[in-house]
């Protein structure tokens, strides 16, 4: 199973779309909903396992030129150890009026730093839901989200 | 300190406040263990003493600009990261850079890997009482920072890599410097296996300690000589290969148990490798240019910039506008010392970065101390993620200590309301 394979597979199944603004590797826009679901199947049930989640980016598309849809996104990035040089990004689009994202967490370790990192620093977004409560992300003194 | 342990049996434990330690040593981080003897039994840590906002500076600035920024990344192999930044820009061009600078970036690449490594070995050593091997590994890397001194005129966060090529050439000389350093640090390494290899103290307090294994490091994002040391053979020099590293004879070092020693034994064996690459990569310089003759993407000279129009044109277009990276989105990492350093790229087609995320190699190692630092001995930590300067642009975080319940550990910024 290629990685292209494995995103047919996903617009098939999750009802995702290939986001053509990356010209140079493979990624998915996944909605909010699935992300866990979708995170679950690249992981274990494809032929490819997506086993290292590398990288999650927040972005804040406000003043990008001539933007449509949703204010923020979060990309995810992962790799393959099984099958080396294999990668895949997903994108979740996210609005400001529902400002929350799924955490994966439960699937990769590292998962829970990078969402607090997504909430704390990037550019206002208040998302990923990871699993520790609002007031030990950031110091007690903090307040509201970061600047 | 009475805590209760998973298994509700009580223990009699030492809070220990470590740091947070000046930005200069190695580690600007605050730890909040727990110790039973002198084993920690948990942890709880805080980074971000150094939030440079990186991340930010570089959306204000043209792309050539991000450059300097990437130095600071990790200051042990600043040429490397941002050798790393410039590819990852040159692959949105989809351009092909000169030969001779791809060789000399193999080259830099390389020296860059030995000095990253002698530093990390060499200071886990002094952590643990050792002072000698710092003798022995900073002699070699004396030299090479004279060969950055010379290539740049910096010695610590020096740039040199250019979008679409170097600064500049090399200088008169540097073959044989670069061989010269070879040398020098080909005999350090005979002096620090033989200072450590059969050290007792040395191994009491290396072998075995804070294991991790294949499954857990690859789960915790971990990259570069740390997985490897857990066995897992992965090398983006070898798996997704740039700047022709798959021609060069030379073979991924992996570990088999996952502990302190073979994350230090694996970075001894990569200082080797990496000779065996620069040794080759020093036959393959020819002469030629360096840079793209491409306006758009390298500034052009200053001697075209003086005597052609489009040359002057060129030169004022990428220094005041700055050059245009096709507008899209594009993920691309390196293999760097501590493992991969990746770069998110959002760009919207003008002269400046809409959104850089860096991906840095060793949040992951230092994410997982928990998971390691779980009763073992302190230098475990230092060993596995000496250089934390990846580390300084994160914010502050904190965890809730995992063996202690109802809150009797509990770690507060200082200053922060009780």
């Amino acid at each position: 199973m290629t990685v292209e394979e494995i995103l047919a597979a996903l617009e098939e199944k999750f009802g995702a779309k290939r986001e053509m603004q990356d010209k140079w590797g493979v990624t998915a826009i996944v909605s909010a909903s699935y992300l866990h679901n979708v995170v679950q199947f690249i992981k274990d049930e494809t032929g490819i396992k997506f086993d290292m989640l590398v990288d999650i980016a927040g972005i804040d598309y406000l003043t990008y030129p001539n933007h449509e849809g949703p204010r923020y996104a979060v990309a995810y990035a992962f790799k393959s150890m099984k099958n080396p040089g294999a990668r895949i990004r997903l994108k979740v689009l996210v609005s400001e009026e529902d400002l929350k994202v799924p955490t994966i967490s439960d699937l990769y370790a590292n998962a829970n730093w990078y969402e607090r990192e997504v909430y704390d620093l990037s550019q206002g977004l208040p998302c990923p839901e990871a699993p520790v409560a609002l007031d030990e992300r950031l110091p007690a003194s903090a307040v509201g989200t970061a600047p | 300190m009475i805590v209760l342990d998973p298994n509700g049996e009580k223990l009699n434990l030492m809070p220990l406040n470590v740091g947070p330690s000046h930005p200069a040593t190695h580690g600007c981080l605050r730890f909040m263990a727990a110790m039973d003897g002198e084993t920690i039994v948990a942890s709880v840590e805080e980074i971000g003493y150094l939030h440079r906002g990186f991340e930010k500076m570089v959306e204000r600035g043209t792309w050539q600009q991000v450059v300097p920024y990437t130095d600071r990344l990790n200051y042990c192999s600043a040429i490397m990261n941002n050798i790393a930044f410039c590819r990852a820009v040159e692959n949105m061009f989809q351009v092909e850079i000169p030969e001779r600078c791809k060789v000399l970036r193999v080259i830099v690449n390389e020296l860059s890997r030995i000095n990253d490594h002698f530093v990390c070995v060499a200071a886990a050593f002094q952590d643990l009482g050792g002072t000698t091997p710092f003798m022995y590994a900073f002699n070699p890397r004396e030299e090479i920072m004279c060969i950055w001194e010379k290539l740049t005129g910096a010695r610590l966060t020096n740039s040199f890599a250019r979008i679409g090529g170097l600064s500049r050439d090399s200088y008169a000389g540097f073959e044989q410097d670069v061989l010269a350093a070879l040398n020098s640090t080909e005999k350090a390494l005979k002096d620090l296996h033989a200072c450590l290899d059969r050290n007792r103290i040395f191994l009491d307090r290396t072998v075995g300690i804070g294991k991790i294994s294949a499954e857990k490091a690859i789960s915790y994002g971990w990259t570069g000589p740390c997985l490897r040391a857990s066995g897992v053979a992965s090398d983006l020099r070898k798996d997704e290969p740039y700047y022709d590293y798959e021609t060069y004879d030379w073979e991924v070092v992996v570990g088999t148990q996952g502990d302190c020693n073979d994350r230090l034994q694996v970075r001894l064996a990569e200082i080797e490798e990496s000779v065996k690459i620069v040794r080759q990569a020093l036959k393959r310089l020819t002469p030629g240019p360096v840079d793209l003759v491409d306006p758009r993407i390298r500034v052009p000279s200053h001697k075209l910039a003086y005597q052609d129009m489009e040359g002057l044109i060129g030169r004022f277009k990428s220094v005041y506008e700055g050059i245009r990276v096709p507008e899209g989105e594009y993920y691309c990492g390196s293999e760097c010392a501590n493992g991969e350093l990746g770069f998110t790229i959002i760009s919207d087609g003008s002269g400046h970065p809409y959104r850089i995320k860096v991906r840095r190699s060793l949040l992951h190692s230092m994410n997982s101390s928990k998971a390691v630092s779980w009763l073992t001995p302190w230098p475990c930590f230092r060993v596995s993620t000496l250089l934390l300067e990846n580390l300084t642009d994160e914010r502050t975080y904190y965890w809730r200590c995992p063996i202690c319940l109802e809150q009797s550990f509990e770690v507060r910024p200082s200053g922060a309301a009780d």
